[in-house]
């Protein structure tokens, strides 16, 4: 069926606020699986001294807590904070992000429910060129001002060590290019908040055979690692998602460099790296695996939607549902490629879903061995 | 070779990496699209009618990367005057895209040019007796434009508005000045069950030799050439062209666009059919 | 200091062009309708400009009506100014204005409204994926295209002949996209290919005879099939027509028209009027309206290249390398 229109419907979330009672369990169980730090004891205490608040609304009038982001101070009684941020009741969101009032110590700070991107030292991120000056690029990353990626900060072909010359500022365009998508970290802030990022590392650089989406504001949270390999189904090899904090995906073929055996090799494997590392040519892909990189896109979307969480382990589980819902699709269709792969809509709810209910089985089974 | 396009709607082109794989993907054997529909899928759309009740009918529409679009029309008795166009005047439509300050002239123009077509017989229906007519206000209000074209969403939200536009019955003679009755279930559609249809305008890309339906913003900018063709019935009433692609496209292609946008309407205009009767 | 907001005129004056009197007043030939109206282009006329080209259509048998006339200029390959982005491809822009005098009946104002807009989008995309922009790094190339005389009503409320689709528009913006073609090459831009454009309309005759000569395309309209037009029209033969003229006694009932690169047989540009149904016989109307439309346009592109010819010849002729006259037929020539 080419076109679906459907009535429009209240709201649904993956997991409702109320469900209070679930997400103990799930909590319990999470913690005991060691990795998995989803939810660690740290914001547990802190939700439960999460509370909405709307802007203007007055905090707090003791005058022992510290005021922190979000927060002014009221001209007449000036012991008096009030919220500045926006934000709006319904608490759907996981812990992270929500307009709450975090306290630590005798801080007091608001954060937004939903906000643009605001970029913290050591973050990965994924970013578009905007523009090229002299010696700096500009880069959009999702926030609320656009980043900068010095000329100094990057990898210089032959050899991370080089020195900057001129002729590498006469040339910045050979390496990055208006339009051009890269990963980086966000080295350091400057005063007003701009993040200034760098790319010395061979896991930072140039983008290339894969896909680019941009998930709301906020979909992807902070976490343990960013850049998460799957292994494709249907023989296609790697898939690398690269999960940029300010809301950018790249899902790419995972890119091997073909490192030669023994020590040594290092300073020749950078050097080999760096002369392709700004090539715009993609490599070979095979039709499987770029199908393979539509799905797990398409998995990434659809998790953020439906507000759960993206990371390696959910990831791999809503992905692996996803593959089922196809064979299950193909054979109540009984036509092949009917667009089952799509995961727009209520599609993507029920893969959701499934990876999630697919964890839980995961974990109590975890669980019970422990036990 | 993916061509160099810079898609003025975005301002940052895309990199020419993301450019040519997205090409060389869509040009495959079956093409394979970012989100993995087909090439005829559409992203799942929401849609309601009659939402406002001051209007003659209306409309509201969601699409799948967050355009919305509302439309109202609003009917008007007007005397006939000698100094204005005719009939040409009795319909008359605006398009809001809010956030912008200058409207998108091609929107307006392509709805007008396909709604105006002659041999639809709307303007007849129009017509109240010797010296009066209707005049139809066809308000489009883009909420949050979409970030692909807003054609298709524009035209779908219109024809859903135009559909549930119910006119009062005119109780009076010809001859005599305008009195209706005063009963709404007994109001006449604008465009009643058995006549043509409004019409609907689809956006199409193709690349290589492939054709794609409801293309995503950056399938129009790795699409060899954008067209929007406006079907009414089972009548092409409008073929345009949009900007995106470098060089020119042969006529073969052009014609199975017109084709298969000519089959595909015929799902889209039953799927938009049946959103009424779901009410 | 120079105004940098707009656009100078030429630092020393030119001389105004003299027309012949009576030259381009011939009486109107009645055509077939596979022939196109006889098409006058003539490049390089406006000296400041880096290319130009004048295009005009015959003045019907009566002199007072409306013709088509209109002027192209381009200007560049030339810098974008340096508050713009980097762009590594050339941009093209192009712009048509209607002339407050050009429209038969009400003067058109000065303000840009929504048709100028459209038609100068619809010039500048048809045009760009003809020229070869990634020659032409940050550069600009600007295309004004000014319609001195239209013919035909422009979606104008006083019009009289509200039963058919409008072609006034249509032959403007093939004229304007064949001009500015010329004046692209006049200015020795790099092109992949000319660009041409053509019109073919449906019509049907007013008075519902149909002549003998009418050869093209005869379309009966089938019975059960096509609902939607009235029980009266059927009858009549509906004609495909190249190159229609919205002053001719016919009612128009779809028009295409089309941007052409006729060497590489690609399409730039596709803009159809009027509702095209499927005939019996299995031909879409829309298929051969465009097929029409691409045949009108390859008849003005034989003009378009010959209009550069003779204008390179003349050139060549002046500073003695060719022997012969310049202009004309259509043979080939060699540059000594």
């Amino acid at each position: 069926m080419p076109i679906s229109i459907s009535p429009p419907q209240p709201v649904q979330y993956l997991l409702p606020p109320d469900s209070d009672s679930d997400r103990e369990d799930e909590k319990v169980i999470l913690d005991e699986d060691g990795d998995f730090v989803r939810m660690s004891s740290a914001p547990r205490k802190r939700s439960k001294t999460i509370s909405i608040v709307t802007p203007g609304e007055t905090v707090t009038s003791d005058p022992q807590w510290m005021r922190g982001h979000g927060t002014y101070l009221l001209r007449s009684k000036d012991s008096t904070a009030a919220a500045a941020a926006a934000g709006y009741g319904s608490d759907t969101e996981m812990d992270d992000g929500a307009d709450a009032t975090a306290t630590i110590n005798k801080l007091l700070s608001v954060k937004p429910l939903h906000a643009r991107y605001a970029p913290e030292i050591g973050d990965l991120v994924v970013g578009r060129i905007t523009e090229v000056q002299s010696k700096r690029w500009r880069v959009d990353i999702n926030s609320t001002l656009a980043a900068h990626l010095l000329l100094s900060s990057i990898n210089l072909p032959g050899g991370i060590l080089r020195k900057r010359t001129s002729t590498d500022e006469l040339q910045i365009r050979s390496f990055f290019s208006e339009g051009d998508l890269l990963v980086a970290e966000v080295q350091s802030l400057f005063q007003d908040g701009a993040a200034s990022l760098h790319t010395r590392s061979l896991k930072y650089g140039k983008l290339r055979n894969g896909h680019f989406l941009k998930v709301r504001g906020g979909g992807i949270v902070r976490g343990k690692s960013h850049i998460v390999t799957l292994e494709a189904a249907n023989g296609a090899g790697e898939v690398d998602v690269i999960l940029g904090v300010n809301g950018y995906v790249w899902v790419s073929k995972k890119v091997t460099l073909q490192a030669p055996p023994g020590g040594e090799s290092i300073t020749r494997l950078e050097e080999e790296a760096s002369e392709a590392i700004y090539s715009n040519v993609n490599e070979d892909i095979a039709p499987v695996t770029r199908r393979e990189i539509a799905r797990i896109g398409n998995c990434v979307r659809a998790m953020v939607r439906w507000n759960v969480r993206v990371d390696e382990e959910v990831l791999n589980a809503v992905y692996l549902s996803a593959l089922e819902l196809e064979e299950v699709g193909l054979g109540e269709e009984g036509s092949g490629g009917s667009g089952a792969e799509c995961l727009e809509g209520e599609a993507g709810r029920r893969v959701v879903e499934a990876g999630m209910e697919r964890i839980r089985e995961a974990n109590s089974r975890a669980g019970g061995m422990v036990e | 070779m993916a061509p160099l396009q810079t898609s003025q709607q975005t301002g940052t082109p895309l990199s020419p990496a993301e450019l040519s794989y997205l090409h060389t993907s869509l040009t495959l054997t079956p093409p394979i699209r970012p989100d993995s529909r087909t090439p005829t899928q559409f992203r799942p759309l929401i849609a309601e009618s009659d939402i406002l009740p001051s209007t003659n009918g209306s409309a509201r529409m969601i699409w799948g990367d967050g355009g919305e679009c509302v439309v109202g029309v609003k009917a008007e008795v007007e005397k006939n005057s000698a100094s204005s166009g005719g009939p040409r005047d009795w319909v008359e439509i605006s398009v809001e895209v809010s956030g912008q300050r200058d409207d998108d002239a091609f929107l307006g123009m392509t709805v007008a040019e396909s709604l105006l077509v002659p041999e639809s017989g709307v303007l007849e229906r129009l017509a109240l007796g010797e010296r009066f007519h209707w005049k139809v206000f066809v308000d489009i209000l883009l909420l949050t434009p979409p970030l692909s074209h807003p054609a298709t969403l524009l035209t779908l939200t219109t024809y859903l508005a135009l559909r549930n536009t119910f006119l009062p019955k005119l109780v009076s003679e010809v001859a005599e000045d305008p009195v209706f009755d005063d009963d709404w279930d007994n109001a006449l559609p604008l465009y009643p069950v058995d006549r043509i249809a409004p019409p609907i305008t689809l956006l199409v890309v193709s690349v290589g030799e492939n054709i794609f339906f409801d293309p995503t913003r950056e399938e129009l900018a790795a699409g060899d050439v954008v067209l929007a063709v406006s079907i009414c019935g089972k009548k092409v009433v409008g073929v345009r062209t949009l900007e995106g692609g470098g060089g020119g496209v042969g006529r073969a292609v052009v014609k199975r666009v017109i084709k298969e946008s000519c089959e595909v309407a015929e799902e889209v205009f039953g799927s938009l059919n049946s959103v009424g009767e779901g009410d | 200091m120079t105004d940098r907001r707009r656009i100078n005129g030429p630092p020393e004056g030119t001389t105004p062009l003299v027309f012949p009197s009576g030259s381009t007043h011939k009486s109107m030939i009645k055509r077939s309708p596979t022939t196109l109206r006889r098409i006058f282009l003539k490049t390089s006329l406006t000296p400041p400009a880096t290319g130009s080209a004048f295009l005009e259509l015959p003045t019907p048998s009566c002199p007072s009506t409306p013709t088509l006339k209109l002027t192209t200029s381009v200007y560049g390959p030339r810098p974008l100014p340096s508050s713009t982005t980097f762009s590594p491809n050339a941009r093209l822009t192009a712009e048509l204005k209607f002339s407050p005098f050009s429209t038969p009946g009400r003067r058109r104002g000065y303000i840009r409204d929504g048709v100028e807009r459209d038609l100068s989008a619809q010039l500048s995309l048809a045009l760009g994926k003809s020229v070869d922009v990634g020659k032409y790094p940050k550069s600009a190339i600007d295309v004004f295209v000014s319609v001195l005389d239209c013919e035909g009503g422009l979606g104008d409320p006083n019009d009289v002949k509200s039963s058919g689709v409008e072609v006034g528009l249509m032959s403007v913006l093939a004229a304007a996209i064949s001009c500015a073609g010329a004046a692209i090459a006049d200015a020795g831009i790099e092109c992949f290919d000319l660009v041409a454009g053509g019109v073919a309309g449906l019509i049907k005759k007013r008075d519902g005879e149909v002549e003998g000569d009418r050869i093209v395309a005869d379309m009966g309209i089938g019975g059960g099939n096509d609902d939607s037009r009235r029980g009266g029209e059927r009858d009549t033969r509906i004609t495909l027509v190249l190159d229609p003229s919205p002053t001719e006694d016919y009612i128009i009932l779809a028009a295409a028209a089309v941007g052409y690169m006729a060497a590489r047989d690609e399409l730039t540009l596709v803009w159809t009027k009027g509702s095209m149904a499927r005939n019996c016989d299995g031909t879409d109307e829309v298929e051969s309206l465009i097929d029409g439309a691409i045949a009108a346009a390859t008849g003005v592109r034989l003009v378009i290249n010959e209009a550069i010819k003779e204008r390179l010849l003349l050139g060549l002729n002046a500073v003695g390398l060719v022997r012969g006259t310049a202009g004309g037929d259509n043979g080939d020539r060699t540059v000594g």
